[in-house]
């Protein structure tokens, strides 16, 4: 095998990343003469970039890729030569040649990074991003920098401060517990000795099938001094929670990355460490030592961001220092840290609350506004800009309709609209599919067009823009639209409602109809879009991440879909209430108030109830009803009082409302996707999970 | 590891009166039950969730995906921790029986048992210690059984998919 040491890999990465970017970039390239043939600088960058990658691929080793760009740059040279001309014939061979270079190329990256058999899906390094690097504002990284400091200063001053309150000793800072920053990134190939402590939380059952698997790795790569426990009894599973092994080898990371990859095991620690206490005690001194870590683990991130390549970007001419190039990776990371450094800060808030030092609240006053600027920060290097994205749409709409037959013109606006990258990752599914559908529902047949008075050619604008919390997407065609009363025929031919429900639909109900599953309006399942994911799959997917989904259409005028999504993924600011014997989280965002309601307040409106709220009649829901929960009667109960958009504001009552508190929001789990009334999943202060409620899809 | 396996190394445990097997590969851990959270309005087979360290994590009954009658957890109840795509989810049995390893020949696959569309998770069975043991593909089951959808790869796969889709064959 090639890739061995992580030298090599590193070069790789290089590769991989630059041929990505040239790929695209010829993408483009080849799109732009299509339209226009005669842009001699144009061909002359696409004869370049492509060189690039003949070069570079076969100073790799990668001959076969190399062959396929000498190929194509011949075409080019002859086009360059004038022994050709540029026609659509010879675009379509030049597409096809990147397209066979790209798959080679990922080709090639599969199979690099599948070199260690124990692959994990969750592995950070093999996750395909949708760019390896984003640019990101070196001011910005001073001014994380800056508060990385500050908070660090401000922890061992809290720290101190146990310390003389007679508390156990904090945990000395343990650098070599946050994983990835305890291996030194060497680039040097020479064989170094290193005792590994390898933590490990295992079933007994699997322990021999685990060790076996460790032994393996610390074999094969590097040489195995010893094991204590020794190597029989390890092999036969007789090892408690930890293994320390000795070994020499070249290639540290690889080893650890190859052992992180064997389920069960938790951490590694490299030299001299001792196992920290991983014990989910919440005392004063396990907190304060738990957020060292991740302080020291953020500031290691933090240099290493620093250190990282200074970009030149001779493409766009524009922010040429200002930029660096950060990996991905080490970005989530980041991201990761801050948010548990963000619940760690909530779980000392409850320590502080129980001890009466003026000190301590001031310190810890402190403390949480660094963190919440440095959580701002995180969140702002996370954006990109959505063009990253869009770029593979003209590409594909030209494909599309020339395989069905249509002409189609592309207007993409707001490309540099700036959205959280997971979100851009989650997009690019749902979007697709709209598009699909816009060209090969939507859009007309050229005579078709004509017959109705409408321009030969077609459009499909796709926009971003943001308005203070949300990101927006807007697909819309000029075509032929959807038409209300077809689509309710096919709703009832299949079945999926009867007459008489169709009949009370308002034609803009209707539309949605498209979105329920086993919905298609075509007759025949098209070539493209009857692979496609579907309307229900795509609403599906955009609520799974609070976002929502409205379909607009007017017959033979045209469609437009709007996507609406949260614009970040930050923490969120939570009240907690208590139902059922169970806690639910509410995003403060949507609070207006929290009233105590009297029952004999609580007045019936055809059964409905309400209350009147200095003046304002606002209706009631129970949250353990809308929840299918039992709750106890009582006389009187709390009831957050819900702001909406459309002025419906609603109260929800509640048994209890608990406190207040921060959460890193993550999506729900996908098991648990189809279950309504939830925002996401969270954490909460004292380690127990709940959901947070959507307020808009709950009532 | 990888290349043709020859070998199938399996932990198996009981459920009712039978005996499963899941392949180890697919495995992530295995815990004690311990506290959940209720998920109201879930489907009836998801028991709830615990947060396993810092992930909140699905749990599933498995007597009920296997339509067998409830049982009360006791000590030696597990928590099997699979892992699906990005997710993990944990599996409720009612105990763990140990680890059998089996050459791949030795693994019957019954074209009765495993054709039939509902028990296509059933990826063979094998005879260890004179007992019959059912090997379960846990993914499939749960991409079967719990409406998981599959499109779970990450976006950039399936946007290389969408471009390379519209290439040569369009």
């Amino acid at each position: 095998m090639i890739w061995v040491t992580e030298e090599d890999r590193y070069y790789r990465e290089i590769y991989l990343g630059e041929v990505r970017d040239h790929i695209s970039r010829l993408n483009e390239l080849f799109l732009h003469l299509e339209k226009s043939p005669e842009d001699r600088d144009a061909l002359n960058e696409a004869f370049r970039v492509m060189h690039t990658i003949k070069g570079d691929s076969a100073m790799m080793g990668l001959s076969h890729i190399a062959e396929k760009a000498h190929k194509a740059e011949d075409i080019l040279d002859g086009l360059r030569g004038g022994r050709e001309r540029v026609c659509q014939e010879v675009i379509d061979r030049l597409l096809s040649h990147v397209d066979d270079i790209s798959e080679l190329v990922e080709e090639f990256a599969g199979r690099a990074s599948g070199k260690f058999g124990i692959v994990n899906a969750n592995h950070a390094d093999e996750a395909p991003a949708i760019k390896h690097e984003t640019g990101c504002q070196a001011s910005k990284m001073k001014e994380l920098e800056d508060a990385i400091l500050k908070m660090d200063a401000s922890i061992s001053k809290a720290v101190g401060e146990l310390e003389i309150e007679g508390k156990q000793p904090p945990l000395s800072p343990d650098p070599g517990s946050c994983g990835e920053t305890g291996a030194p990134k060497g680039k040097e190939a020479i064989p170094k000795g290193f005792r590994l402590t390898i933590k490990t939380e295992m079933e007994k059952v699997l322990r021999p099938v685990r060790a076996f698997m460790l032994l393996k790795i610390l074999v094969e790569n590097g040489e195995l001094i010893r094991t204590d426990p020794p190597n029989e009894p390890l092999a036969n599973g007789e090892f408690e929670d930890s293994i320390v092994a000795e070994v020499v080898t070249k290639d540290l990371g690889a080893m650890l990355d190859a052992i992180k990859a064997v389920p069960g095991v938790i951490d590694v620690f490299v030299e001299e460490c001792e196992p920290p206490e991983q014990e989910e005690k919440i005392s004063l001194a396990d907190k304060t030592s738990q957020i060292d870590r991740l302080v020291s683990c953020v500031e290691a991130q933090g240099k290493e961001v620093e250190t990282a390549t200074i970009s030149v970007d001779s493409t766009k001419g524009r922010h040429k220092v200002e930029e660096i190039k950060v990996n991905i990776a080490s970005l989530d990371r980041l991201f990761n840290l801050s948010g548990e450094l963000v619940l760690a800060k909530s779980r000392l808030g409850n320590i502080v609350k129980q001890h009466e030092s003026p000190e301590m609240k001031e310190v810890h006053r402190f403390i949480e506004g660094v963190v919440s600027d440095l959580q701002t920060e995180v969140m702002n290097l996370r954006l990109m800009p959505i063009g990253q994205v869009f770029g593979i749409f003209p590409r594909m709409v030209r494909d599309m309709s020339k395989a069905v037959g249509k002409e189609i013109d592309l207007i993409i606006e707001g490309g540099d609209t700036a959205v959280d990258r997971k979100i851009l990752e989650e997009i690019v599914d749902p979007v697709v599919h709209i598009v699909r559908n816009c060209v090969d529902h939507g859009i007309e047949t050229p005579e078709e067009r004509v017959k109705k008075g409408k321009g030969a050619v077609g459009t499909i604008r796709i926009s971003a823009s943001r308005d203070a919390s949300h990101f927006i997407l807007e697909v819309e065609d000029d075509g032929r639209g959807i038409d209300p009363s077809a689509v309710k025929q096919t709703a009832i031919a299949k079945g999926l409602i009867s007459p008489k429900k169709a009949e009370g639909m308002s034609d803009e109900e209707a539309l949605y109809l498209t979105c329920v599953p086993g919905f298609s309006t075509k007759k025949s399942v098209s070539e493209l879009s009857g692979r496609g994911m579907g309307m229900s799959a795509v609403k599906n997917k955009i609520e799974a991440f609070g976002g929502s989904l409205s379909i607009s259409s007017k017959v033979e005028q045209g469609t437009k879909i709007t996507i609406r999504l949260p614009a970040s993924m930050a923490t969120v600011k939570v009240i907690v209430v208590g139902v059922g014997g169970q806690v639910y989280a509410i995003p403060v965002a949507d609070v207006l108030e929290i009233v105590e309601i009297r029952k004999e307040d609580i007045k019936f409106i055809q059964g409905a109830p309400f209350i009147n709220l200095r003046g304002d009649v606002i209706r009631l829901y129970r949250l353990a009803w809308l929840l299918g929960v039992q709750e106890g009667i009582c006389n009187s109960y709390p009831a957050v009082i819900i702001r909406r958009g459309d002025g419906k504001n609603y109260g929800l009552l509640v048994t209890e409302v608990r406190d207040e508190d921060e959460v890193a929001m993550k999506p729900v789990p996908r098991i648990l996707r189809g279950v309504k009334g939830f925002l996401g999943s969270a954490i909460l202060g004292d380690g127990k999970p709940t959901f947070v409620i959507d307020v808009m899809s709950i009532v | 590891m990888g290349g043709t396996r020859t070998e199938v190394q399996a932990i198996t445990f009981q459920l009712d009166k039978e005996i499963y097997g899941i392949d180890v590969h697919q495995i992530k851990e295995i815990i004690k039950v311990r506290e959940y959270v209720k998920v109201p309005n879930a489907p009836e087979y998801v028991e709830g969730v615990i947060n396993l360290r810092g992930q909140i994590t699905p749990i599933v009954d498995l007597r009920k995906i296997f339509g067998m009658e409830h049982k009360n957890f006791d000590e030696n109840s597990r928590i099997i921790m699979v892992e699906l795509d990005s997710d993990v989810v944990g599996l409720i049995v009612d105990s763990v029986v140990g680890v059998v390893t089996v050459p791949v020949g030795e693994i019957v696959r019954s074209p009765s048992l495993t054709m039939s569309a509902s028990n296509s998770f059933i990826s063979g069975i094998i005879r260890a210690e004179n007992q019959l043991t059912i090997l379960i593909d846990v993914v499939k089951l749960l991409q079967e059984h719990c409406q998981i959808s599959q499109d779970a790869g990450s976006a950039l796969k399936s946007m290389k998919v969408a471009v390379a889709g519209t290439g040569i064959k369009a």
